[in-house]
């Protein structure tokens, strides 16, 4: 019965493809990493592979060797062979990887059974840039990492850096007063680079289609009326873009990265977010 | 206007509303001057992040794992947790800020 239904979804989800490819608007034919599906033909997609991906797993037992873990040796074995595309707590993907599409999860918000992630690691995952590592590790480094990534929510981004070995970058030359003023951003340019820089991976970003409820970061639809930004920095002019630059300097130990951002570009991406996240402060607010 | 505060009613109750116990400290400590607190009418503040889905978030004030027991011990101290938060002590005692920390873990 199960097999029935996800059959009959998979050929639901092929010919609603096919007939939005032929009859749907321009961007259904924008084959481009540069911007994400509609947002319904991702939700179509997430659901199909979810259904599948449920389906190749179903009645698994739990493997073993896959406890939740945190040791150096894996956690450096996941620095070095998974957060290249997905980042770590607190540490960004390499840059290419930031304009993967569809975008590498980052893994500190994943439920999943062991099962489903040894699976993921074991057999990759099409249409992804997710790749089987079966013939790159050892049976092991999959069942321990497969654990790692169990352990990944409960690990602090301060945790994170020392178990993988990792330091935290220092970026004061980008902000000594004044330097990296580039006046006013265009949030045109703007929401280009919010797309290619990942952003949506962890939070919602009223405008951007993606995953409909992220768990990393807070929601950004309201960026320019919020008081703080990280919890940190006063939410005054210009302060976005120094934020966005060198978030960890403001607050240190944050899961929000440094993503090696210029100041034009960092100005651009805060010029798209205060456009489209509603209404500012009021100047008379008491708050 | 009957229709608009039953509609507004609804509306709320889309979160389960706190125990009243939690109602009170959280009236009594102003936490709505600063946060979207659901189910606490009037609570709007938008300095701080709204607090609609807590249950759902992997960190707390962006540093650290979201655990109940987490949570709790930065509605006590937040500075403990993350020296450099804008969020001020609540005065909130373990026992209260437990009570709290529950609640909020709850609202996915």
């Amino acid at each position: 019965m199960r097999t029935l239904l996800t059959a009959l979804l998979a050929a639901m989800t092929a010919l609603a493809l096919s007939a939005a490819l032929i009859l749907g608007p321009g961007e259904m034919r924008d084959i481009s990493a540069r911007s994400q599906h509609p947002q319904w033909l991702y939700n179509l997609i997430v659901t199909g592979r979810e259904a599948l991906l449920g389906w190749q797993t179903a009645g698994l037992p739990e493997p073993k060797g896959t406890k939740p873990r945190q040791d150096p040796a894996t956690a450096r074995l996941f620095q070095r062979d998974c957060a290249t595309c997905h980042g770590g707590p607190g540490t960004a993907p390499a840059s290419f990887a930031l304009s993967l599409n569809p975008a590498a999860p980052p893994l500190s918000a994943i439920e999943r059974p062991a099962a489903e992630i040894l699976w993921l690691i074991r057999n990759g995952l099409k249409l992804s840039a997710m790749p089987a590592w079966e013939d790159h590790l050892s049976e092991a480094e999959m069942r321990a990492l497969t654990g790692f990534v169990r352990a990944l929510p409960g690990i602090s981004p301060s945790e994170y850096r020392s178990l993988a070995g990792l330091r935290w970058s220092s970026p004061e030359s980008t902000l000594r007063p004044g330097s990296g003023d580039t006046g006013p951003g265009d949030p045109v340019r703007g929401r280009r680079l919010t797309q290619g820089f990942g952003c949506r991976r962890c939070h919602l970003i009223p405008g951007l289609p993606g995953d409909p409820a992220p768990r990393i970061g807070p929601p950004l639809t309201e960026v320019a009326a919020r008081g703080y930004l990280g919890g940190v920095l006063a939410n005054q002019p210009g302060a976005l873009a120094h934020w966005l630059r060198a978030p960890q300097h403001f607050s240190p130990g944050s899961a929000m990265p440094d993503l090696g951002l210029g100041p034009r570009q960092a100005a651009d991406i805060a010029a798209f977010l205060l456009t489209v996240s509603g209404p500012g402060r009021k100047p008379t607010a008491p708050d | 206007m009957r229709a608009v505060v039953l509609l507004l009613a609804l509306a709320a109750c889309r979160h389960e509303a706190p125990p009243p116990q939690a109602a009170r400290l959280i009236e009594s400590h102003g936490c709505a001057t600063c946060h979207h607190i659901p189910g606490i009418p009037g609570a709007t503040g938008r300095t701080g992040p709204p607090l609609g889905h807590m249950g759902a978030r992997v960190y707390v004030a962006g540093v650290a794992p979201a655990t109940e027991r987490t949570l709790a011990r930065f509605l006590r101290d937040p500075k403990e947790l993350d020296p450099r938060s804008a969020m001020p002590r609540t005065g909130l005692s373990q026992t209260e800020a437990s009570l709290l920390a529950a609640w909020l873990r709850s609202l996915e």
